[in-house]
C-alpha cells in the first residue's frame, strides 16, 4: 500500500516473531502484556485458538507463527501478547498476538518499499504493509489486516 | 444554529416522534371502542401538537404543517363539530401512517407519497366542512366535548383559580374527587396545580392528618354562581377558595390533570422544575402574575420528560463492560490480598473488610447495569392492535385483541426481536385459527373471536402467549400429511403432544397443504428458530373446535446467562441452566449396550456426547463422569463431562467474528477469578449428537 507508506515512517513497534524481526504500526498497538492465563476454543482454527481476559474483553490470541507456517516454540521470558486493533470485514475489532520479544518503538528512518532489493530476503507484497529501512537493515511492517482477513490457511510473509 | 445542532435536533425529535406516532396508534385504536373518552382525544391533541411543534424546531416545514392540518380536525372533533365516527379514525390513522412516511422520508428510509398527502388532506377538508351538520355522521358527536367552549382568549371567557384544601377527616374518596373535578371540566377547561411539594416535610406530618391540596384553572365561560355550583357541598366540608384571574393558562390539560389528582400519580411537580421549553408553545406566552402561573403544562411535561432519558445502547454496553472489568480487577486484588495475609496479617484483615465493601458494591452496579437495558414489552404487544385492526377491516372477520402484562420488562434486544416471531403467530391465528362471523356463530361461539397476547415474568423467564379462540388444530390431517409426506412411520401412533409438535418439523410446515388442512399456517419452523436464536422454547396446545395457544419462553436478557459450570480436564465450559434437565453419574448401568453412544434414563435412550472427546481435551478420563441431560423441545441429549462446579450467572460477550466459523458456543464470559470460560451452545450440540444418532441408526440397519 505505497500511499498509506509515507506515514507508516513515522512509528513502528519491533518484535520477534520466530527468527524474523518484523514491525507493526505503532498507532495499532493498543497495549503490551506478559503472557497469562488463556482459554483454548475447541473446533476453531489453530491460529486464533485462544481467548484472553483484556481489562475484562474478552480477545482472541492469535499465534502468527501457526499464521505464517513459522515453527512454534515454547514460551520464553520473553514472550509478550500484544493487543492491536485490526479492521476485520470493515469493523474495527480487537485481537492479541503473541510475539517472541518485543524490541520497542522505533521511527522508521526511510519507507523503502518497492525498492528494497530482493535479494537475502523473501517477503509477499500481500501481507507486508511496507518495508523499511532501519538503523543497518530493513524492517517489515506487517499488515495484520490482510493476515487476518485472508482465507489461505497459511499466510507466506 | 449551525448544521450539528440542527441534525442533532432532528434525530432527537425523529426519536421522539416514532414513540408518539406509536402511543397516537394505539389511542386512535382505544378511540375506535370507547369514542367518548376524553382523556384519549386530549391525549391524542396534545401528542399530533408536540409533533407539530418538533417539526417547526426540526426545520421539517411541510411535516409541521401537514401535522397542523390534522390537529385542526381533531380540535373540530374535540370541540363537538365533528363527530368521531369509524370513518374519522380510518382517516386519522391514515393521516398518522403517513407522518410515519414523514419521518421515514427524514431517515432516508423511503421516499413521501406526496399523492397520498394530498389525497389525505382533501379528505380532512371534506369532513372539516361537514362540521356543522356533524349529526349526519353514524356517531353522536361527544357529550363531553359539545359543551367546551371555544379554547383561546374569547371575550366573555373568564380564568377562575379554585384553591381547595381538603379537611381531615373528610376525606374525598378518589370517586368523588375525580366526579368534582369532571363537574368543572364540563364548565370549561381545567388545568391543575397540585401543591404536594409545599405539604410538612415527610418526617414533620401527623400522621392522622390527611394532607391534601389542589388549585384548579378553570378558563370557562360560565357566572362564577356556576362554578360553585359545581362544586356541589364542598365549600362548606372543605376550605375553598375562588378567585377571578385576569389570565388564561395557555393550554388544555383536562384529564389527565384530573387523573393525576385522583390517583395521586404521577409524581407531583415542583415549582421549581425547569422553564417551559418554547417548543410545545404556539400562543403568546401571557406574563405570570403569581407563581401559580409555573405549575401550567410546560412543567408538567419538563418534568416528564426529565424522569427518562435516551441513552444509546452502545454505552449501556460499555458500561457493563466496565462493570465486568471492575469484577476482573476485584478478583486480582482478592489474590493480592491472600498473599498479604502472610507478610502483614493486621493490614490484611483490613484490605479484606474493604474489598467485601467494593464487591459488595460493583455487585449492586451490576445489577443495576443490567436493568437498565429492560423495556417494557408494550413496545412489542401495542404494533399488534393495528395488524388486527387493519386484518379485520380486510378479513371480515371479527377479532378482539385483549393485551395482557404490557408492562412486563424485558431486554431491548430481546423485545426487538421477538417481534417477527409474534407478528407471525398473531398473523396464523387470524388467518387459520379465528373463523368468519358466520361460522363462529354455527358453532355456538360468540360472533367475535378473542385473541389474547399476554406476557409475564417465571423462573427468570419472559413467558409469551399467543392464545385464540379459534377452531385449534386438525391433529389428524397434520398426522396423515406427515405421514404422506414420509416425516414419521405410517404405522407410527403418535401422542397428541406429538402430533402437535409435529407442525414445527420444516418440511411439514412450510408445506402448503398442510396449512389447508391443519388450519395452522406456514413457517412455524422459522418462528421456532427464531426462538431458539433468543435461547427460549415454544410450546402448541390445541383443542380441536376451541382454540390454539402458542406459549414462548424466552429469557429475560440476553446478555446474562444463569449456567452450570462443568470441567473437563483444565478446561471448564458453561452450560445455560434454562436447557438443563438433569444430572447423573456416568456409570456401566446407564450405558444401554456396550460401546453404544446411547444412555438408558428409565428406560427411555438418550444420545450422548463425550465433551472430551469432541473438544480433543488433553487428558484422561476420570473414573466419575458425569452427565448433564439437556434438551431442547422434544430433543434430549447427554453431556459427559469430568466434574459439575455448581451455577453462575455471568455476562455473556460475544465471540470475535474472527470466531465466526466455530459454532459450539454462544459466547464466552469472564468468571470472578478473571478467567475467560466458553459458553456451550446446546441447541448446535444437539444437532451434532442427531447426526451421531442418526448415523449409528442407519449404520445397524441390516
Amino acid at each position: 500500500m505505497p500511499a498509506a507508506a509515507a506515514g507508516d515512517k513515522s512509528e513502528i513497534l519491533t518484535i520477534a516473531l520466530g527468527s524474523g524481526i518484523f514491525a507493526l504500526p505503532a498507532d495499532i498497538v493498543l497495549e503490551i502484556l506478559d503472557p497469562g492465563p488463556v482459554t483454548p476454543i475447541p473446533t476453531a482454527r489453530p491460529y486464533i485458538g485462544n481467548l484472553i481476559n483484556f481489562r475484562g474483553r474478552v480477545v482472541p490470541l492469535a499465534d502468527l507463527r501457526l499464521r505464517c507456517g513459522m515453527p512454534v516454540t515454547a514460551v520464553t521470558v520473553d514472550s509478550r501478547i500484544v493487543v492491536l486493533e485490526i479492521r476485520f470485514e470493515g469493523e474495527l475489532i480487537l485481537v492479541a498476538i503473541l510475539v517472541d520479544k518485543v524490541y520497542g518503538v522505533h521511527n522508521l528512518d526511510e519507507v523503502v518499499l518497492g525498492q528494497v532489493p530482493r535479494i537475502g530476503m523473501r517477503w509477499n507484497p500481500e501481507f507486508v504493509r511496507a518495508v523499511g529501512k532501519m538503523d543497518e537493515g530493513f524492517v517489515m511492517v506487517l499488515d495484520t489486516d490482510r493476515i487476518f482477513s485472508a482465507t489461505d490457511p497459511v499466510v507466506q510473509i | 444554529m449551525n448544521d450539528t445542532n440542527s441534525h442533532t435536533m432532528r434525530s432527537i425529535f425523529l426519536e421522539e416522534m416514532s414513540e408518539l406516532l406509536q402511543e397516537i396508534e394505539s389511542d386512535l385504536l382505544s378511540l375506535e371502542n370507547t369514542p367518548g373518552d376524553r382523556s384519549l382525544l386530549d391525549r391524542l391533541f396534545r401528542n399530533l401538537h408536540t409533533i407539530k411543534g418538533g417539526a417547526g424546531v426540526a426545520g421539517m416545514e411541510p411535516l409541521s404543517q401537514f401535522t397542523h392540518s390534522v390537529e385542526n380536525m381533531l380540535d373540530d372533533v374535540r370541540r363537538g363539530g365533528i363527530a368521531l365516527s369509524p370513518s374519522v379514525i380510518a382517516l386519522m390513522l391514515d393521516a398518522r401512517d403517513t407522518l410515519k412516511g414523514f419521518m421515514a422520508e427524514a431517515l432516508g428510509e423511503e421516499t413521501l407519497d406526496h399523492v397520498r398527502i394530498e389525497e389525505i388532506q382533501t379528505r380532512i377538508v371534506g369532513i372539516m366542512g361537514k362540521k356543522g351538520v356533524g349529526q349526519t355522521e353514524p356517531n353522536a358527536p361527544l357529550p363531553v366535548a359539545s359543551v367546551a367552549p371555544a379554547p383561546g382568549p374569547v371575550d366573555n371567557v373568564n380564568t377562575f383559580m379554585i384553591q381547595i384544601h381538603v379537611q381531615s377527616p373528610r376525606f374525598p374518596s378518589p370517586d368523588e374527587l375525580k366526579e368534582k373535578f369532571n363537574a368543572l371540566g364540563r364548565l370549561g377547561k381545567v388545568t391543575f396545580v397540585s401543591h404536594d411539594h409545599s405539604l410538612p416535610p415527610e418526617n414533620k406530618r401527623q400522621g392522622d392528618v390527611f394532607y391534601l391540596w389542589r388549585s384548579v384553572h378553570l378558563v370557562t365561560d360560565a357566572h362564577e354562581d356556576r362554578v360553585m355550583a359545581a362544586l356541589g357541598d364542598w365549600p362548606t366540608r372543605h376550605r375553598v377558595t375562588i378567585e377571578l384571574l385576569d389570565l388564561l393558562p395557555e393550554a388544555p390539560e383536562n384529564q389527565d390533570s384530573i387523573d393525576a389528582a385522583v390517583d395521586g400519580t404521577p409524581p407531583v411537580l415542583s415549582v421549581a422544575s425547569l422553564p417551559s421549553p418554547s417548543v410545545t408553545t404556539e400562543r403568546p406566552f401571557v406574563p405570570a402574575p403569581q407563581p401559580l402561573k409555573k405549575n401550567s403544562k410546560g412543567d408538567d411535561q419538563t418534568a416528564q420528560k426529565l424522569s427518562s432519558i435516551r441513552v444509546d445502547t452502545g454505552k449501556l454496553d460499555k458500561l457493563v463492560n466496565l462493570v465486568g472489568e471492575l469484577i476482573t480487577i476485584g478478583a486480582r486484588l482478592d489474590s493480592f490480598q491472600a498473599s498479604m495475609e502472610e507478610k502483614n496479617t493486621e493490614l490484611a484483615e483490613q484490605l479484606l473488610e474493604i474489598l467485601d465493601d467494593s464487591s459488595r458494591t460493583v455487585s449492586e452496579l451490576q445489577d443495576q447495569a443490567m436493568t437498565i437495558r429492560m423495556v417494557p414489552i408494550s413496545g412489542t404487544f401495542n404494533p399488534m392492535q393495528r395488524l388486527v385492526h387493519d386484518y379485520c377491516r380486510t378479513s371480515g372477520k371479527r377479532v378482539r385483541l385483549t393485551i395482557h402484562g404490557n408492562d412486563t420488562e424485558v431486554d431491548k434486544k430481546v423485545a426487538e426481536q421477538i417481534s417477527g416471531p409474534l407478528k407471525h403467530l398473531i398473523r396464523n391465528s387470524l388467518d387459520h385459527g379465528i373463523e368468519l362471523p358466520a361460522d363462529r356463530e354455527a358453532a355456538g361461539k360468540s360472533v367475535e373471536g378473542s385473541l389474547l397476547l399476554s406476557a409475564f415474568h417465571q423462573y427468570g423467564l419472559i413467558v409469551i402467549e399467543v392464545a385464540d379462540d379459534g377452531r385449534g388444530i386438525d391433529v389428524a390431517g397434520v398426522i396423515r400429511s406427515a405421514k404422506k409426506k414420509g416425516i414419521i412411520e405410517e404405522d407410527r401412533e403418535l401422542s397428541d403432544r406429538e402430533a402437535l409438535e409435529l407442525i414445527f418439523t420444516p418440511s411439514l410446515s412450510t408445506a402448503k397443504v398442510v396449512s389447508e388442512v391443519s388450519g395452522r399456517g406456514v413457517g412455524m419452523d422459522v418462528v421456532k428458530r427464531d426462538i431458539e436464536e433468543l435461547r427460549g422454547t415454544v410450546a402448541i396446545d390445541s383443542v380441536p373446535g376451541s382454540g390454539t395457544k402458542i406459549t414462548m419462553r424466552i429469557p429475560m436478557t440476553l446478555s446474562i446467562v444463569d449456567g452450570l459450570l462443568v470441567g473437563v480436564g483444565d478446561n471448564r465450559y458453561i452450560i445455560p441452566l434454562s436447557s438443563v434437565e438433569e444430572c447423573v453419574e456416568l456409570n456401566a448401568d446407564l450405558t444401554a449396550r456396550d460401546d453404544s453412544n446411547f444412555l438408558d434414563i428409565r428406560g427411555e435412550l438418550i444420545p450422548f456426547l463425550r465433551i472430551r472427546e469432541l473438544f480433543q481435551v488433553p487428558g484422561d478420563e476420570t473414573p466419575f463422569e458425569k452427565v448433564v441431560i439437556v434438551s431442547s423441545g422434544e430433543r434430549r441429549i447427554g453431556l459427559v463431562f469430568d466434574q459439575l462446579m455448581g451455577d453462575h450467572q455471568t455476562v455473556i460477550k460475544p465471540l470475535s467474528p474472527l470466531h465466526r466459523d466455530v459454532h459450539c458456543f454462544l459466547g464466552a464470559t469472564i468468571l470472578g477469578d478473571g478467567s475467560v470460560v466458553l459458553i456451550l451452545d446446546i441447541l448446535h450440540l444437539i444437532e451434532l449428537g442427531q447426526s451421531f444418532e442418526e448415523r449409528l441408526r442407519t449404520s445397524w440397519k441390516p
